[in-house]
């Protein structure tokens, strides 16, 4: 499928705000620079930005921008080997990394929802969410500690989930209900 | 894949997380893309808020370019030009005070109007501009083919046409709803908007009206939605409408006053969505609420009544 131009200008700045975290926490991952990380995936939107008239998107975008970003970030090496800045990355191992979704992307997507999470929630229920997902505490033991009913609890957790549901919806992981 | 285990897997496998503002990430990679566009048309450095005025002067001329390129069709009035004209050749005021100025094209009917439980006017053609007595138990609905427009208390133009549907909210908030598949999505239209839906596979579009003009602002994932919903427009043809079962069980009520009844005591999900035909015999309504809610029927103590209850759990 072929976007046409304006299809790209409209969908460009969605694109950009909903990858380009998960996008540098992946490169983040591999050569553990977050500042070298945000420049590569800057640089990778840039290319794309660039190249926008002739792009031809044949997987699904979301493997697209991290395929990409990937390369990028191999170009990057490459560019650093040359100037014998950094030899301590293997670059032949990253490259053999297959990029699938549920092992090397989406862990970085639901980590984004997640962190969005924290503004958007309410206090209450980010605390019993964390509670929940950090410390591992299980409903009865979340409500015994914050004294509190355990309807209350699976109130707030399913509030909680509801939201990172919508939240991971235009990611199009493919969340059982 | 289940949201507990994507969570769990998802702290194992991604490690430490960055976060960052990514509004100000944006900003940069706008100067970005700017600066390399900018510097080759103007003499002088532009500064910072040249580009943004040069991105925001693109986008509302892309904007119109799409809005222009998708009426082509069709003549889309501008509802203010027609608010005070001649056109509105048919004035009517509702049982319940509101009032309906028509355009002489405009078809519609008010068979199932009772201002006391049920205020709907099916619109099928034309131009309309309603003005909206509050009340808020009963809602003023428009029902527009596959789509319902339901308000409160405001005032709000249709368009409505073959090939396209235009509602203009000029006081208070509107609700459009489309029936077409089962997500319902609800789109809020506030005071000054207009929103266009279009009948045939092309998308919806939020149109905003500014000083210099109007643009179109085109949601990418409204979009998607709306190619998907135009290519079941003919799959469906369920009478059924979805309301609140609060709502529904006023309505039985009052329209079936001693043939139904709610069993004292009785707490039901107020907010629960229950789809149903208000057209529809007593008998098939109690049947559509058992299924969708956690509510049971059983003959009530006078004749021919029904009960609606909760069963207590042993």
């Amino acid at each position: 499928m072929e976007p046409t131009y304006n299809k790209i200008e409209v969908e460009f700045e969605l694109w950009f705000k909903l990858y380009f975290v998960p996008m540098v926490n992946f490169i983040n991952s591999y050569i553990k620079n977050p500042e070298e990380s945000k420049e590569i995936v800057q640089n990778t939107f840039v290319k794309i930005w660039s190249n926008r008239s002739n792009l031809i998107i044949e997987s699904s975008i979301k493997n697209y921008l991290f395929q990409s970003a990937k390369n990028m970030m191999l170009d990057h090496l490459r560019n650093n080997k040359k100037q014998n800045l950094r030899l301590d990355i293997n670059e032949v191992q990253i490259n053999q990394i297959p990029l699938e979704e549920s092992k090397n992307i989406n862990p970085f997507l639901v980590r984004y929802t997640i962190s969005q999470a924290a503004t958007s929630l309410k206090p209450k229920t980010w605390q019993i969410f964390t509670m929940w997902s950090e410390e591992g505490l299980t409903y009865e033991e979340i409500a015994n500690y914050l004294k509190i009913s355990k309807r209350t609890v699976e109130y707030n957790m399913s509030v909680a989930f509801e939201f990172l549901r919508s939240r991971l919806n235009p990611y199009e992981i493919g969340i059982d209900e | 894949m289940n949201l507990h285990k994507l969570i769990s897997s998802s702290k194992d496998t991604s490690g430490d997380f960055i976060d960052m503002d990514v509004n100000a990430e944006w900003d940069k990679f706008q100067k970005k893309i700017g600066y390399t566009a900018e510097t080759k048309k103007a003499k002088q450095t532009p500064d910072r808020s040249i580009i943004r005025y040069a991105v925001a002067a693109s986008i509302v001329g892309i904007g119109v370019l799409i809005y222009i390129l998708l009426s082509n069709n069709k003549k889309i009035v501008h509802p203010e030009a027609l608010q005070e004209s001649s056109d509105l050749v048919i004035h009517q005021t509702l049982p319940d005070g509101s009032v309906l100025d028509l355009s002489s094209d405009a078809v519609f009917e008010l068979s199932n109007f009772e201002p006391s439980y049920l205020r709907q006017v099916i619109f099928k053609d034309g131009f309309g501009k309603f003005s909206v007595v509050h009340d808020s138990l009963v809602p003023f609905v428009v029902i527009v083919g596959a789509l319902e427009v339901k308000v409160i208390g405001t005032v709000f133009t249709i368009d409505k046409s073959d090939s396209a549907l235009t509602v203009h909210t000029l006081e208070g908030l509107v609700s459009v709803t489309s029936h077409l598949d089962s997500s319902e999505e609800k789109i809020l239209v506030y005071a000054g908007e207009f929103y266009t839906f279009h009948m045939e596979v092309k998308p919806g579009l939020k149109v905003k009206e500014t000083n210099t003009g109007f643009f179109t602002v085109a949601d990418s994932i409204a979009k998607r939605q709306f190619v998907t919903k135009t290519r079941s427009i003919k799959k469906t043809e369920d009478q059924r409408r979805t309301y609140y079962l609060e709502h529904l069980i006023k309505f039985l009520q009052r329209k079936h006053h001693g043939k139904f009844k709610l069993a004292r005591r009785t707490k039901f999900d107020k907010k629960a969505r229950i789809k149903a035909d208000l057209n529809a015999d007593l008998n098939i309504l109690v049947q559509s609420i058992c299924e969708q809610s956690n509510l049971k029927a059983r003959p009530g103590k006078c004749p021919d009544c029904i009960e609606l209850y909760i069963e207590k759990k042993k």
